[in-house]
């Protein structure tokens, strides 16, 4: 089977057993791999009250046809399971060289069942896999654990692993991966499930070298040299400061979070907390993903002072420089740094830890929270110091507030009464990345509609509404506007299908920007690498499929249009300022038209048509 | 004629300062503006490199008040416009 090694590690954690199995029968064609694979196994084995937590929930580990390939920015890995944050569909997308080297090791992927009845770790030598007990890393922050993996098994050993956070169940709880140079499977609390079966991590051991089989190897590595000069060359100005950039330049056009999502402007911040900022400062290099050319992250160091980092570690991203600085009215990059490393140590997603922290500034300006609910911890808006005090609580869910907390700003609301729903700003349980739905109605919809809540990447609306980033190939030469309603559907529509194939693949959305790399390009080399022969309209309806898929196994959790809308905030806040004049975004109509292109029922269902056309009959 | 005003955002910043004037005797295009710029501003020229290919300048972004401008708009003298890198993140 080209592309795919055809091959599973199931694992019974409960029993420690472990099975090899194929790929499901037409799993492949009709999924891809990565999200969308994973979503397919996820289908079979849960129902309408699987708890998350509990062990009949799985954890599946799935890489894509991309993954170890000559293709550039697509040694990424997907982690999916039913989220304890949401309760819904989760899933997270992880880069680093762990997905690069599953491959290697001969697997597709790996699903966990049941749980362990003490901690353990999964060690992956080539095809052997085994089980060391893990007493003595519960409990350990995750820079520790990988280093005594590393000192263990090897330099080159990889591992994807939990911090505190995981092991205590915190719902904000993410995977970590790629040790200080850190990336994480960060969204919708992969980490807490991984917790709830008592594993700790998985470790691979170098030296594997199991090539994947593919129609035309030669075919797709002369492909893929021929184009990674050009996407040097056109990504490279951007790679620079890389995605931290971003701060100024969204501060100017109203897309960056400022005060838990409440100021329009505030170029003060935006200025200070840039990539800029951070490369003048703290940045030791840049560092990138395995088999990327692109190298768009950056290690930084803070050799002293409170928000010392101990050491080279992983720089904070756009994302977590903009969510734990403007949405908190802090300007201190360090600050921010030290936010990034203690939630990389600790375990937990960056995105909705920095989300609820805001919600909780808000709590505090308010009275709704009050220091005798926080142990005389005084909260608040430009404080970067009870910012790290509150993450370390939330790793220990060492308190009713800080566990309150730590399992979403929705969840805290519903304990907390009063306005408090007002100041979570999240959909579906998921916390807002740090991308403005007043200023891109194309991320409205998404973040409405988008399988796992408030997710950017689900359609990366954002960027294809800027003009920097052309898909002719989805008729988008030139952008859809950012506040248009008429079309905005059917471009929201296409771009999740067409970024759920690449999350299936396990591509980077980042090699597009600047048509680094495109549409045609990925139809080519996933050609050259499975020998199926597919057009574009085969690729993308993969796409619409998995993207139904996930929404059938939502609608069995209980999602239906009531749950398809926006925060409070996002319905009623315009936002407006100097050269920024936003007015909210009108989904009622949106989403009408949405759910027509897509073949959805009034209730949000995909319609018999759609299940039909798209071969998910039974499925959920 | 009052000076057009450039606001350079990061990282052109560091590279021209946070500001710079400039004489116009009269209105010129995006696309010429950027071609003079990139005459005298060396450090620019790996941004301009895809800059005036289409209608709008890829890699940047030019602002002024609310409105983004596409290579055939006209500054005008006077203009105060804003110049960022064209970045996207997630």
């Amino acid at each position: 089977m080209n592309g795919y090694h055809n091959r599973v590690a199931w694992i019974d954690l409960a029993r420690r057993r472990i099975e090899l199995r194929p790929l499901a029968a037409g799993d492949a064609g009709n999924f891809i791999g990565g999200g969308m694979m994973g979503a397919a196994v996820l289908a079979r084995l849960t129902g309408a009250d699987t708890d998350p937590l509990g062990p009949e929930n799985p954890l599946i580990f799935m890489t894509g046809p991309f993954t170890a390939t000559s293709t550039p920015s697509g040694s990424r890995f997907s982690v999916v399971s039913m989220s304890p944050l949401t309760g819904i569909f989760g899933e997270a997308t992880c880069g680093g060289g762990f997905g690069f080297q599953l491959k290697r090791s001969g697997l597709d992927g790996i699903v966990l069942t049941g749980a362990s009845a003490k901690p353990v770790v999964l060690v992956v030598h080539g095809e052997k896999i085994a089980f060391r007990d893990a007493e003595d890393l519960w409990g350990r922050d995750y820079y520790v654990s990988d280093e005594r993996m590393k000192e263990e098994y090897g330099k080159g050993a990889v591992t994807a692993m939990i911090g505190p956070a995981g092991e205590n169940l915190v719902r904000l709880a993410c995977i970590c991966s790629n040790g200080r140079h850190t990336r994480v499977a960060g969204r919708t609390g992969m980490g807490a499930v991984m917790g709830s079966k008592k594993l700790k991590g998985i470790v691979i051991l170098s030296g594997s070298k199991i090539e994947t089989p593919m129609a035309d190897a030669a075919g797709l590595k002369a492909a893929t040299r021929e184009t990674v000069p050009g996407y040097q060359e056109r990504l490279g100005p951007w790679a620079i400061n890389g995605t931290p950039n971003a701060v100024q330049f969204f501060e100017r056009v109203g897309n960056l979070p400022i005060n838990n999502w409440r100021d329009a402007r505030n170029p003060h911040i935006g200025a200070a907390t840039t990539g800029a900022s951070i490369y003048d400062s703290i940045q030791v290099k840049r560092a990138g993903c395995k088999s990327c050319p692109v190298i768009c992250g950056r290690t930084v160091e803070i050799e002293d002072g409170e928000f010392a980092t101990g050491g080279v570690v992983e720089g904070p991203e756009y994302e977590t420089l903009a969510l734990f600085g403007a949405n908190q009215l802090v300007d201190d990059v360090k600050a921010i740094t030290k936010a990034n490393e203690l939630c990389n140590r600790l375990g937990l997603d960056t995105m909705s830890t920095a989300g609820v922290i805001a919600f909780a500034n808000e709590c505090w300006e308010k009275g709704v929270l009050t220091k005798a609910d926080t142990g005389g911890l005084e909260l608040g808006f430009g404080k970067g110091v009870p910012i790290l005090a509150l993450i370390r609580r939330m790793a220990a869910a060492e308190d009713d507030v800080s566990r309150a907390l730590g399992g979403g700003s929705r969840h805290a609301a519903s304990l907390f009464g009063g306005a408090s729903e007002e100041y979570s700003v999240q959909c579906k349980g998921l916390e807002f990345p740090a991308h403005d739905p007043r200023y891109s109605w194309g991320q409205a919809l998404s973040y409405a509609t988008g399988p796992r809540g408030a997710c950017h990447l689900s359609s990366l609306a954002g960027s294809w509404e800027t003009g920097e980033d052309p898909i002719p190939e989805l008729g988008y030469a030139e952008p859809h506007p950012g506040q248009q309603r008429q079309g905005k559907a059917e471009f929201t529509i296409k771009t999740q299908n067409l970024m759920n194939v690449l999350d299936s693949l396990v591509m980077c959305k980042f090699s597009m920007f600047r048509e680094g790399a495109t549409v045609t390009n990925f139809l080519d080399w996933y050609n050259l690498i499975t020998g199926r022969g597919i057009d574009l309209d085969g690729l993308m309806e993969a796409g619409d499929r998995g993207f139904n898929l996930k929404r059938m196994i939502n609608n069995r959790r209980g999602v239906t249009r009531k749950d398809d809308i926006l925060p409070p905030r996002m319905r009623t806040l315009k936002r407006i300022g100097e050269d920024v004049d936003l007015d909210v975004p009108p989904l009622a109509p949106m989403l009408s038209d949405y759910y027509e292109l897509r073949g959805w029922t009034e209730e949000g269902r995909p319609g018999p048509e759609t299940v039909a056309r798209l071969g998910l009959d039974g499925w959920a | 004629m009052p000076p057009t005003r450039v606001k350079w955002f990061a990282p052109l910043d560091r590279l021209f300062g946070p500001e710079q004037e400039f004489d116009l005797a009269e209105a010129v295009t995006v696309a010429a503006f950027l071609t003079r710029l990139g005459e005298t501003h060396p450090g620019l020229g790996r941004y301009l490199r895809f800059a005036l290919e289409d209608t709008r300048p890829r890699g940047l972004m030019i602002l002024r008040g609310a409105t983004t401008l596409t290579l055939a708009d006209l500054i005008e003298p006077g203009d105060k416009i804003d110049i960022l890198v064209g970045i996207q993140g997630g």
